[in-house]
């Protein structure tokens, strides 16, 4: 009775005192050299070699680290994340396991633009290795189309069309990109596409970001249309964008505003983040806010 | 007083078996090849001789605690020796306690000693006595708590199981332990509510094996701050006790015939 009452007291003790511990600061190791830490092996072909017939568990492990990595620098401020060892740890998990697709399209969405040639050999290496995948094909496209190089884009997409069981709108994707590589319908429908077929949460969270920052740029571009209307119909600025809108209720011109624009209380338009638009009386100019989310949205 | 005898008569068993020689020697010369190869690292010799000398000192001390605390109450039971003690005076829990004691003493002395061989190789590195030397004393000894914890798990698998199978349970929880930001993590963050208790009761019972583990910021030069030693041995010291009083149970209704 003695031992199991000692047992309990003691195992329910550990709870306080962990959670203490928890909380306390700890000594922290410099972050400039997690990326060493994080990556540990240098040669990929070598770590196969002795993994000894568990490389797959070893790919999953390298996967997870690759997460934790990505997650680790992205806390905080989503504007300024160094990847400098993600080109790394995915090629060790590719190397481990070359049919590990979620490896691929994590890098396709997350690579710098400053490692696209890195990146697109990735991506062809997927491809080759697993020619039924036409998602990376997708992938490719999309890295192409992001770096304003229509004709890749396009025939990345047409590749991907040719795939036993591709969808069929990848073709029309294809000519859309090759005729109107930089039209804004294009990229909505690119990233449509993207947020439909990923199975990656953050592939999916990035892609909604982005189409919600054409929608708020579609809606700049009328809210500034009108405010030049205005402007020329009465002489001045209106005070603010609700009044804007108020004026357009007034003269049957809401139809120029798009259906999905919402407003807040005040009857002042926000931006698909929630956030109202920026305005500057002055000048008769809408812009994003700086506090929203879709301005500081780097990719 | 019995407790104490079973502990040092435990403790001579312990420096007899040749696998705790080969071991510590094994550190020994790990640290001296660390020396030698960190010549090629470009100024980085302390950090190298810290990093594999403690890296060394916990791996091998957690061998010694597996291959030896396994064996410590099943090899008794084995023998029937268990029958002869039990005879005596002896209460059973003093009999755990004992033996328990005992190995700690062991790894004491076995830390101590592979401890004080990189203090002095980093004395080599360094040539002269640098505060990182000072500093690897408190780290050592919580590496030594570790230590003190998968023990008393190894003993707690060795009341009922074989040491092979012992010795493994003692591995999967220390990789567990290990673990335990991650169990931490998902406990947090998962959506579904059966995973995130699962993984809080986890949490709790699996030993918090970072709690004992500066190695790497002792590597960069930083201390560890003495309230986080005083609330890692209070950690140690219950989740020890817990662990104890479970053997104690276990070998309480256990049959020898």
């Amino acid at each position: 009775m003695k031992a199991a009452a000692l047992l309990l007291l003691c195992l329910i003790l550990t709870v306080p005192v962990q959670a203490w511990l928890d909380r306390q600061p700890k000594p922290r190791v410099p972050t400039n050299v997690l990326e060493d830490e994080t990556l540990y092996v240098k040669s990929t072909r070598t770590f196969k070699g002795f993994s000894l017939g568990f490389n797959a568990f070893l790919a999953d492990w390298y996967w997870f680290r690759t997460i934790q990595y990505f997650g680790s620098q992205v806390e905080g401020d989503s504007t300024n994340w160094r990847l400098d060892a993600l080109p790394e740890l995915l090629d060790l998990v590719l190397e481990l396991d070359p049919q590990y697709l979620a490896a691929y399209r994590f890098g396709a969405a997350f690579l710098p633009d400053t490692q696209y040639p890195q990146t697109v050999a990735l991506l062809e290496r997927g491809i080759r290795l697993n020619p039924a995948e036409w998602r990376l094909q997708l992938d490719l496209g999309y890295l192409h189309w992001r770096q304003k190089r229509f004709a890749e884009a396009a025939a990345a997409y047409q590749s991907a069309s040719r795939v036993p069981g591709a969808p069929a709108w990848l073709s029309v994707l294809a000519a859309s990109v090759a005729a109107q590589g930089d039209d804004r319908a294009t990229a909505r429908e690119i990233f449509t596409r993207l947020y439909e077929n990923s199975t990656d949460e953050y592939v999916r969270q990035l892609s909604q970001a982005r189409l919600q920052q054409l929608q708020a740029q579609t809606e700049l571009e009328q809210l500034n249309r009108l405010l030049t209307r205005y402007h020329d119909q009465v002489g001045a600025c209106p005070p603010t964008l609700a009044a804007l809108v108020q004026w357009t209720l007034r003269t049957g011109l809401r139809a120029e505003l798009s259906e999905e624009l919402h407003l807040d209380e005040h009857g002042a338009p926000v931006d698909p983040a929630g956030v109202a638009y920026a305005y500057e009386p002055g000048n008769c100019a809408a812009a994003f806010n700086a506090q929203s989310s879709l301005a500081r949205l780097k990719f | 007083m019995k407790v104490l005898a079973i502990a040092l008569n435990t403790f001579r068993e312990a420096v007899r078996d040749r696998v705790l020689y080969n071991l510590v020697a094994f550190v020994l010369l790990l640290i001296g090849a660390a020396l030698i190869f960190s010549q090629a690292s470009l100024g980085q010799e302390a950090r190298i001789v810290t990093d594999a000398g403690l890296s060394a000192v916990r791996l091998f001390g957690l061998a010694i605690a597996i291959f030896i605390g396994v064996g410590l109450v099943y090899k008794e039971i084995e023998k029937r020796t268990v029958l002869v003690l039990l005879s005596k005076p002896i209460r059973r829990s003093q009999f755990i306690l004992g033996k328990y004691f005992g190995l700690c003493l062991t790894l004491l002395v076995n830390t101590a000693v592979m401890t004080a061989a990189l203090t002095l190789a980093l004395w080599y590195a360094q040539s002269a006595f640098t505060s990182v030397q000072a500093r690897l004393w408190p780290v050592a000894y919580l590496l030594w708590l570790e230590l003190l914890v998968m023990t008393a798990w190894a003993l707690l698998f060795s009341s009922f199981s074989t040491p092979m199978l012992s010795a493994l349970f003692t591995v999967l929880l220390f990789i567990l332990g290990n673990w335990a930001a991650d169990l931490k993590l998902f406990a947090d963050t998962a959506s579904s509510w059966l995973t995130r208790v699962l993984c809080r009761v986890l949490y709790h019972v699996v030993p918090n094996l970072p709690d004992f583990n500066f190695i790497a910021p002792l590597a960069h030069g930083q201390s560890v701050p003495p309230k986080l030693i005083a609330g890692a041995t209070v950690y140690a010291a219950l989740y020890i006790s817990a662990l104890l009083a479970l053997t104690v149970l276990i070998f309480e209704r256990r049959n020898f015939k």
